[in-house]
């Protein structure tokens, strides 16, 4: 089963969509890093291949805050697509500054990171 | 950025349906047209958003009546979320049909979502509306 992941305005605008979560959850972080707040209210859906909203919307800020406390983890799933679950806590500095690579590293360096990931070869679950 | 998300605004060429959340159960052109402006326009701020402009001064809707209902439920969650859990409890589902020859662009990606992306002369698209749906499978008017 494929999914599509769309990033929706409280408006309901679609405002960006993707193959892939973990894309998604970057360009929140993007969008942040530029325009802090900028992405109030808004919410991630995910949808099937037959376009059925699956679950609940994912909000925006909830998305966000797990990614700076470092409990979003990107794990591989069956047809080599992606997610990021809550994973275990204890990634946080305490400092109240953002330990999740999502934050840190580059997007590139993400996304060569998550290649690598789909392909089995570093930290996939 | 691959061609996946290339912009594909083309001008209506055939009778195309779509669906847009208003805030009225009126059938009245006049107090569905401001559902149907680009008024209020959000920043350019998504990687797609900034490379295609355009797509902030286009009217986004869904493709079924279905799709249209869940973005209703997801904008009144998003309001309660907000402290305004009044706000679009009298939301309806206008069914719009696009005519060629109108002035109307579409972009409709064909994507699990069902969102597309719609321009035109906020009058003619209010005119455009042909029916109303109440958040539940109830119609409310006819023209």
């Amino acid at each position: 089963m494929a999914y599509e992941y769309a990033l929706v305005d409280k408006d309901g605008r679609l405002r960006e969509d993707f193959d892939r979560k973990s894309d998604a959850i970057d360009e929140l972080i993007s969008i942040e890093r530029e325009q802090p707040d900028a992405t109030a209210g808004w919410m991630l859906l995910t949808y099937d291949d037959a376009g059925r909203q699956v679950g609940e919307p994912e909000w925006a800020d909830h998305l966000l805050a797990l990614a700076t406390k470092g409990l979003l983890r990107f794990v591989t799933v069956s047809e080599g697509r992606g997610l990021f679950v809550a994973g275990s806590p204890g990634a946080s500095s305490g400092t109240g500054r953002s330990t999740s690579p999502w934050f840190r590293r580059p997007p590139k360096v993400a996304k060569r990171t998550r290649a690598l990931s789909e392909a089995g070869m570093v930290g996939a679950q | 950025m691959g061609d996946r998300k290339q912009l594909k605004r083309k001008p209506v060429t055939e009778a195309t349906i779509v669906y847009r959340v208003v805030g009225t159960s009126d059938l009245n052109s006049a107090l569905l047209e401001p559902y149907f402006r680009p008024e209020d326009k959000p920043q350019e701020i998504t990687a797609r958003e900034k490379r295609y402009p355009e797509l902030l001064d286009g009217i986004c809707v869904d493709s079924s009546i279905e799709q249209a209902r869940i973005t209703l439920s997801n904008m009144r969650k998003a309001a309660s979320r907000d402290g305004e859990s009044e706000k679009w409890q009298d939301g309806c589902i206008a069914e719009v049909v696009l005519q060629p020859d109108q002035g109307f662009d579409h972009e409709n990606r064909k994507k699990s979502h069902g969102k597309q992306t719609i321009w035109g002369d906020s009058t003619n698209l209010a005119g455009a509306v042909c029916r109303l749906h109440q958040a539940d499978d109830r119609m409310t008017g006819e023209d």
